[in-house]
């Protein structure tokens, strides 16, 4: 898949994946890796950071059952309205996409 | 390579892997970045070792390359900050070494030992040295010297001694009383000579401890400094030889004169001091800024 339609639709699955629920890093990567077996575990995290670092996604540090310290990354209401943007964007591309037969 | 930075495997341990990959980064990427780059990698790690898959990603840090180019790929604004970077303490870098062996070379010592500290600390920072010392701290690297290092770091101060001594020793003779010859050489070829194999040496030492500092750790970059201030006193030394003229000097000036290289390789050993000292006792101080 092309580098530049796959960073936006990554941005936009992740933010996806947390907006269901709080997901710690690996855990986000692995449902990511699902879809996008290519992408590698930097890619997933740069997008992470980026996120967090535009205020789309806020990090907490959580632990489960015993185990090591994890950060875990919840969607924040600037990353509501993101998400909910590229929704509009990626719905609106759709339609002329299939509109123009391809 | 020593036991405690490999696995049973004999491959890198996982500190010694982050700390190569935070090596590559911090060209491109700020201290802080970075640190959050690798405390992802850390729990990433972690989760893999639960989970048995651990020997994919191991291969995988063992490129730092690839993984720092598709990092960049996300956050390109890595290339403007290597380029800025490495222009500006490169460039002074330059600017100091061409001053320092130009053709209109400072003649006094005391013009040459501020430009050798500069171009030692324009490097020092070129190479990120105290991003890079705060990352082998916080990965906790263990690097010990090498036995082969400290035989090295031992056998410096020889040459340097030698060379001084005999020169001390020779041109204090009446001038009547210098040997023109070496068995069938003459002297100026023979102390020429031995005076570049010094060099030599001491320059493949400072390669290889730059080598050191550039793949295994930024501790070894005191040792490296150590070898420049040798090589600085023979070139000095070399250069001092040449165009020296016995007529014109009195006894204890040309003692004197022969005494001045001695205090680059004194700069030398201070600098590496001082630094080796940071590394040891200012690691709060730098673990905080």
């Amino acid at each position: 898949m092309d580098a530049q339609i796959k960073k936006g639709i990554l941005e936009m699955c992740i933010l996806q994946c947390i907006a269901a629920k709080d997901l710690y890093g690996y855990d986000i990567i692995q449902q990511m890796h699902v879809y996008f077996p290519e992408a590698g575990e930097s890619a997933f995290y740069a997008i992470l950071r980026r996120l967090h670092r535009e205020g789309s996604a806020m990090v907490y540090t959580g632990t489960t059952s015993g185990g090591p310290a994890r950060k875990y990354y919840r969607i924040t209401e600037q990353g509501q309205t993101r998400l909910y943007e590229m929704k509009e964007d990626w719905n609106r591309l759709k339609a002329i996409v299939a509109e123009l037969g391809i | 390579m020593p036991k405690n930075l490999t696995n049973p495997s004999g491959k890198l341990s996982e500190p010694l892997l982050l700390n190569r990959l935070g090596n590559y980064l911090l060209l491109y990427f700020p201290l802080r970045q970075v640190c959050e780059i690798l405390e992802d990698y850390q729990e990433y790690l972690s989760l893999e070792k639960e989970r048995g898959n651990f020997e994919r990603l191991t291969l995988e840090l063992e490129n730092p390359r690839t993984i720092t180019q598709e990092l960049l790929k996300e956050t390109p604004e890595g290339l403007r900050r290597f380029r800025t970077w490495t222009a500006g303490w490169g460039l002074l870098a330059a600017i100091t070494l061409y001053l320092y062996i130009s053709p209109l070379r400072f003649s006094y010592i005391s013009a040459r030992l501020p430009l050798f500290a500069l171009f030692v600390l324009s490097v020092f920072s070129l190479i990120h040295g105290r991003a890079r010392f705060v990352l082998e701290q916080r990965l906790n690297v263990s690097i010990s010297f090498g036995r082969c290092c400290w035989f090295s770091q031992l056998l410096i101060p020889l040459p340097v001694l030698l060379t001084e001594s005999v020169m001390q020793r020779l041109l204090a003779l009446p001038a009547g009383a210098i040997p023109f010859t070496i068995g069938k050489w003459p002297i100026g070829i023979v102390i020429n000579s031995v005076l570049c194999l010094f060099i030599f040496l001491l320059c493949l030492i400072l390669l290889w401890m730059l080598l050191q500092t550039f793949t295994r750790s930024i501790r070894y970059y005191p040792a490296a400094i150590h070898s420049l201030g040798a090589i600085l006193f023979l070139l000095d030394m070399r250069f001092f030889l040449h165009r020296m003229d016995l007529n014109l000097y009195t006894n204890a000036a040309l003692h004197q004169e022969l005494m001045l290289p001695l205090w680059l390789y004194g700069a030398g050993i201070l600098l590496a001091g001082v630094s080796a000292f940071f590394f040891k006792k200012g690691a709060g101080l730098w673990m905080h800024r």
